[in-house]
């Protein structure tokens, strides 16, 4: 499996977790205090999957990098599946920074902001990882 | 002895700039000046009255627009003149200004090395708005910085275009 490979699928699973455990946890704290979505206190659990999810990866990145040190990272390949899954998920990440400006320009609730820019930019990542994956097993087609 | 290749009345001209190089230009320049625009309007107000009362809707719909439609039309017509000049010299404008792999590994080359800045901001933007700032100023960093990404990432192409580049 190349760095690159093994990076992506761990970020996977990191994605995967972190983006689940957010949303149990502001679900139950909606339910449990019986409050409207948007009046949870979602700050805090967001930052916290933001910041942990972050160092888990780049703790994974660098110890890959520490333990290839003295070898060749990317070859070919590996720049070709990065460019090729770039733009399954840019698409997505643009909607949501398009779409994130609208809701600020309208004013809407920062809670709806801050969740549709969360939702569609991991989203976005969450397609990129899945064809890079596919890319690695599969191949290829340009 | 190898006969030295034949060279063609036109080998030695220089080559044209290619329609990637010259729509990174104008991309740059109306990015920049666009963005610069916005914040010649904002700032003013920013530093008067309170953020909740400053209008930046407006400034950023027109900021957009002129930044959308400016581009296009530009392109257009940069990409007519080019071929009505070359045409005039004898060329082949058809074929010059085809783009080919050069253009495309230096499209991948800027926006791969660009990349890191996107993520800045959006980190940024979910600072602020975890914070809970006034949207104009959530707005405005985000505003400025997708213009900064932009400018870097036609800098890098525009540069690899001039300069070389290792991909």
């Amino acid at each position: 499996m190349s760095f690159s490979e093994r990076n992506t699928a761990i970020g996977l699973v990191l994605g995967l977790v972190g983006f689940i455990a957010y949303w149990v946890v502001v679900i139950s704290r909606a339910a449990s205090d019986e409050l409207p979505f948007t009046q949870v206190a979602w700050q805090g659990p967001m930052l916290v999957v933001l910041i942990v999810g972050g160092s888990a990866y780049a703790l994974v990145w660098l110890t890959g990098w520490v333990r290839h040190r003295r070898e060749r990272l990317f070859d070919e390949r590996d720049h070709e599946i990065q460019r090729y899954a770039e733009t399954a998920g840019a698409g997505s990440t643009g909607a949501a920074v398009l779409a994130a400006l609208i809701m600020l320009a309208l004013d809407v609730d920062t809670f709806w902001v801050a969740h549709v820019l969360f939702t569609l930019a991991y989203l976005g990542s969450l397609s990129s990882a899945g064809v890079t994956l596919a890319a690695y097993r599969e191949g290829v087609q340009s | 002895m190898i006969a030295p290749e034949p060279r063609l009345p036109r080998d030695d001209e220089p080559s044209v700039m290619s329609m990637e190089e010259r729509s990174s230009w104008i991309l740059l320049v109306f990015t920049v000046a666009t963005s610069v625009g916005y914040l010649a309007v904002l700032a003013p107000q920013l530093a008067s009255r309170p953020a909740d009362e400053v209008g930046w809707v407006t400034p950023m719909i027109w900021a957009v627009c002129i930044s959308v439609v400016g581009v296009v039309v530009s392109s257009i017509v940069a990409g007519i003149g080019t071929a009505v000049v070359l045409t005039l010299r004898g060329r082949k404008f058809d074929a010059e200004l085809q783009s080919d792999s050069r253009d495309r590994d230096i499209e991948n080359h800027a926006r791969l090395r660009a990349y890191w800045l996107l993520m800045m901001v959006l980190l940024l933007v979910f600072v602020l708005l975890l914070s809970g700032a006034a949207h104009v100023w959530i707005a405005t960093a985000f505003y400025v910085g997708l213009s900064m990404h932009t400018i870097v990432e036609q800098v890098m192409r525009i540069r690899a275009y001039r300069r070389g580049f290792v991909s």
